[in-house]
């Protein structure tokens, strides 16, 4: 009995679309139907609850989007919009992501999006409704990132909770999403996260019988290496002592090199054809994982949230990999881990400072402009930092090196962070194209500024062992070696040149390298040490600081990947854990990865971006 | 007039050594002992006038270059000492470094005064021949060596790529010599080679550069192909000579000869199909880079899609291709080409799931 009035409350909920509550309409912004030129954000709903629309338009304003709400009575509506001024960490005046809500036609209240120093609902007048149904869009006035959570209709006088938690349950009720989600299925293998290292773990265990579910909380795949972050693949594949490891990137892997170049150079279609031409996989894009469950140290399920209309899916697997960069499921399994820089006495690295610190790398925002054959202006903006003749770049891209945020903590400041990538971005193009160098710059026009930030480090899960400098540059050998890092110790560091113009505000970093000898990174690297059913690979492995400056490039974490794939057939097969394939079937693993899980016969074009290397010890 | 490089020519013929001039005095071996045609250009170079207003031309029975060679005389100094060197530098037909000779009685020396060893000549050698030598940039105050105690690999380099931008000038240069370097490259590298790119810039006609396209030295044809790219008049004349060059074993001179081909030229259909033509005999990364220059041209040719297709059909093209391929691939091909759109559909029920699945998005997509 119980069972079935579960399901037959299920059944009224979804039949019901939005079961809004007489006097409140909460409309969800990503869940437009028609998003116009607002792009979609959901890198930062575990921080302020939701994901969001953003008006991203490098200075254009963008098209409208619009909607059609159903209203369950008519009659005159508070409104609330959930945004805030971007900007007002660095400036104290009106912001620049200023736009309107437009109700049937009308606008309503003010303008929007232009105050508040954090998420909070701002009151966008009254409205009379006086048909069911009501156009709803939303009008964007700058170009400049001005963003949408939520709107709210409400008869009561007060705005929805601001508080994340309370608001996460307000919205659950008034959006009608059932208590217990919706089945996603029941897997071999579930992995989070569809980087380069997440797609190749998933084809590796697809191709070797495993059902696999594969979560990317956005539309394409490929992570940084996707055409919405347009990083080309670095180090090198194909090398001893697993020569046939590499040999899914060479498959997936885009044929042409270049950061920041245009979106047809990452060849996205390429990654998700090869992911969907495996039978064993569900993709599940645009899902994010926000939630585990588990049963004493182990993942029982893992519960994911579509971006725009906010579905919940449960899935359910005996082992799981974390692929997701932040390391995010280990976390929420309480995995142990780390962030930031260890002290030298904590594991003797030469390169480590003497005390350990939260330093990390930075994230990036990289854009470039295009040469027009006529002028193409660009408004004026400065929000708070300040750039004139003696600090402005002179520049028409920004790659690599326009990186923010080191010293800032890139899980929990990770929306401040993105937005002064923004922010320098703008405010340089202003001064460029407005001041000091007018003439030179205008035909120039900023075609792309990227609004997924390209991040390098955060979390690191720890494993059964934490890779360190010196079993690299000792050349210490694990029983359990398996895919080689090949790229430099490469540690970013904030410019010092950048600086002296900019000090604590930095956006710009240098490279420091350190050649090594390709290394076969250890197996144990790629389980968590606490959590028994959980993988990982990427750049989340268990590795200190200064060996991440190697293993987290691209074509490593896919090797990374394709090992963690066979790990888990044989761990599927015998019914052990990762640890137990390290303790009892090191050899069925060490003749998969000498076999390789290649499928097609490609030509390999991935000899862009090898980086540095010793040479073969 | 306001150049300050100023040349009048003089023709003698040159026939083993019964040539012999006033000044300088020409060694017997080496470049001097070939054979040809001598061209004397005398030109001002006001930086070096001690070397002397001469610059020569050995041609061969074509009218063809076989090197230019001028008498240096410098002197080298190093905080307030100086002394002289004496040489020889040659450049070939198409202005690149080609060697250098040394009086066998004035040997170079080092500034502990002794005398470079074969290993010494032979690192200068490549250090003149290299185009992109730290030393380019460098001015004489700038030459100070790093000690050895500093590692040189520690520099500040690019995520993306590989190359140092300051490694240490011990590394780059011959040990006791750093002077002498940098004086030899910017004279590789100066006011001569500007002349020699002049004489062979007036020479760029119809008849010169189809004897240098076609001749069997890389250096002389990636000369003819940069010509023919400044002189927009000859393509009609030699591009098909161009494309044939992008077969060549020589992979610099294979991109070169596929970098002249610029987007607006792949209007021409001709072009774009003959670029499909020559793609199935290149190397793989030419081949790639030939798709990638169609799409960027973002107006593919019927015949050549097809060509295209039937090379991927008879696997000369393989399965990683195949995604940029359908980039060129419209509905209007499809509908005015019944081979396109037959080869298409058998490709939409391909057993290869990517192959067969791409094929169908295609069609959806259109
Ligand atoms: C500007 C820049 C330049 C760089 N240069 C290079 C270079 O030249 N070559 C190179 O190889 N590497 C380079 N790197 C490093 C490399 O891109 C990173 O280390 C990268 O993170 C490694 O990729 P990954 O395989 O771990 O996956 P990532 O690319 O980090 O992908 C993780 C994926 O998981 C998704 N995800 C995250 N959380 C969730 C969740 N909760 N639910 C569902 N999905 C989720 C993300 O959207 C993302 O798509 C650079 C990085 C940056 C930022």
């Amino acid at each position: 009995m119980k069972i079935v009035f579960v399901l037959i409350t299920a059944l009224v909920l979804a039949l019901n679309g939005y079961p809004q509550s007489k006097s409140t309409v909460f409309l969800e912004a990503e869940s437009f139907q028609n998003k116009g030129a607002w792009v979609v954000d959901q890198q930062f709903m575990d921080l302020m609850g939701s994901p969001y629309l953003m008006a991203h338009g490098m200075g254009v304003p963008v098209a409208d989007a619009e909607t059609t709400v159903e209203f369950p009575s008519t009659g005159e509506y508070n409104v609330f919009v959930r945004t805030f001024n971007w900007t007002s960490p660095w400036h104290k005046g009106e912001g620049p992501g200023k736009f309107q809500l437009i109700v049937n036609r009308q606008k309503a209240g003010t303008d929007l999006g232009a105050e508040g120093s954090e998420w909070l609902w701002q009151p966008a007048g009254k409205v009379n409704i006086t048909d069911s149904k009501a156009i709803i869009n939303l009008n964007d006035l700058t170009g400049f990132n001005g963003r949408v959570d939520a709107i709210c209709f409400t008869k009561e006088n007060t705005p929805p909770p601001s508080d994340v938690k309370a608001l996460g349950k307000f919205r659950k009720k008034h959006l009608g999403i059932p208590a217990k989600p919706e089945k996603g299925g029941n897997f071999d293998l579930v992995v989070i996260g569809g980087g380069v290292a997440g797609t190749a773990a998933a084809i590796s265990a697809a191709r070797l019988g495993m059902q696999v579910a594969l979560i990317q909380d956005r539309p394409v795949l490929g992570g940084n290496n996707s055409s919405e972050v347009r990083v080309h693949l670095g180090g090198r594949i194909n090398v001893e002592p697993f020569p046939a490891l590499g040999d899914v990137i060479k498959e997936i892997g885009p044929s042409r090199g270049g950061n920041a170049q245009p979106a047809e150079y990452y060849e996205d279609e390429k990654k998700m054809e090869m992911v969907l031409a495996e039978e064993n996989i569900s993709l599940f894009t645009n899902f994010r994982a926000f939630d585990v469950k588990m049963k004493g140290s182990r993942i029982a399920e893992v519960n994911a949230r579509h971006i725009e209309t906010s579905k919940e899916l449960v899935f359910s697997a005996p082992l799981f990999a974390d692929c997701t960069g932040d390391g995010t499921i280990g976390f929420l399994a309480g995995a142990d881990y780390a962030i930031g820089r260890e002290g030298r006495e904590e594991f003797g690295e030469p390169t480590a400072p003497e005390k350990a610190d939260k330093l990390t790398m930075g994230s990036s925002v990289q854009w470039y402009s295009v040469e027009e054959n006529q002028p193409a202006d660009f408004p004026v903006f400065n929000y708070g930092v300040d750039f004139n003749e003696q600090n402005t770049e002179k520049v028409t891209m920004g790659e690599w090196t326009w990186e923010t945020g080191m010293n800032y903590d890139q899980i929990n400041d990770f929306e401040r962070i993105r937005d002064y990538g923004l922010l320098v971005v703008y405010s340089n193009w202003s001064s460029l194209k407005n001041s000091v160098a007018k003439e030179e710059y205008s035909n120039r026009r900023l075609e792309w500024v990227a609004y997924i930030a390209g991040k390098r480090e955060s979390r690191r899960l720890l494993g059964d062992v934490i890779l360190k400098e010196q079993d690299m540059t000792d050349y210490v050998v694990y029983p359990d070696a398996s895919a080689p890092t090949t790229w430099t110790i490469d540690l970013h560091y904030p410019d010092p040149d950048n600086t002296k113009h900019f000090p604590e505000k930095e956006f710009k970093s240098i490279a420091v390298h350190k050649k090594i000898h390709p290394y076969p990174i250890p197996y144990r690297c790629f389980y968590s040490r606490n959590v028994d059913n959980l993988f990982m690979a990427g750049r989340n492995i268990s590795v200190t600081h200064v060996a991440l400056g190697t293993v987290r490039v691209m074509r490593t974490t896919g090797m990374m990947g394709e090992v963690v794939g066979m790990a888990a057939s044989i761990a599927g097969k015998n019914n052990s854990s990762p640890r137990e394939v390290y303790q009892h079937h090191l050899s069925e693993l060490k003749s998969l990865m000498e076999k390789g899980v290649g499928k097609y016969d490609v030509e390999n074009m991935q000899n862009y971006n090898e980086g540095s290397t010793l040479g073969p010890k | 007039m306001a150049s300050i490089h100023k040349y009048t020519v003089l023709i003698v013929v040159l026939s083993g050594m019964l040539y012999s001039g006033t000044q300088p005095e020409r060694p017997i071996t080496g470049f001097w002992a070939m054979e040809g045609t001598l061209l004397t250009h005398i030109f001002e170079d006001k930086t070096d006038s001690l070397s002397g207003p001469e610059l020569f031309e050995l041609r061969d029975e074509n009218g063809i270059p076989k090197w230019f060679g001028r008498h240096i005389f410098k002197d080298v100094c190093i905080s307030g000492e100086c002394k002289m060197i004496r040489l020889w530098l040659f450049w070939d037909g198409a202005g690149n470094y080609l060697g250098l000779q040394v009086p066998d009685a004035e040997p170079l020396t080092k500034s502990d005064h002794t005398e470079f060893e074969p290993a010494d000549y032979k690192k200068l050698e490549e250090i003149l021949r290299d185009t992109a030598s730290v030393l380019k940039n460098l001015k004489q105050e700038d030459l100070i060596v790093v000690p050895d105690s500093i590692n040189p690999y520690q520099a500040y380099e690019v995520d993306g790529y590989t190359a140092a931008t300051q490694p240490a000038l011990s590394e780059v240069v011959v040990k006791d010599a750093v002077y002498s370097c940098h004086t030899l490259w910017h004279s590789v590298y100066g006011p001569v080679q500007d002349t020699i790119h002049q004489i062979l810039d007036k020479r760029a006609n119809k008849e010169y550069l189809a004897k240098m396209i076609s001749c069997s030295k890389n250096e002389y044809i990636s000369w003819a192909i940069k010509s023919i790219e400044k002189h927009p008049e000859f393509h009609e004349a030699f591009y098909n000579d161009v494309l044939k060059h992008i077969t060549s074993d020589n992979q610099e001179l294979a991109k070169q000869a596929l970098d002249y081909f610029k987007p607006v030229f792949l209007d021409d259909s001709n072009i774009q199909i003959q670029l499909v033509d020559v793609l199935a005999e290149t190397d793989m990364s030419i081949k790639y880079e030939i798709l990638w220059k169609l799409i960027g041209n973002g107006k593919a040719n019927e015949q050549a899609v097809l060509n295209l297709l039937v090379l991927f059909n008879e696997q000369k093209i393989g399965v990683g291709a195949y995604n940029l391929i359908l980039r060129l691939v419209t509905l209007e091909h499809m509908q005015e080409n019944e081979q396109i759109a037959s080869i298409i559909h058998n490709l939409s029920e391909n057993e290869n799931r990517y192959i067969r699945n791409l094929t169908i998005r295609l069609l959806e997509n259109q």
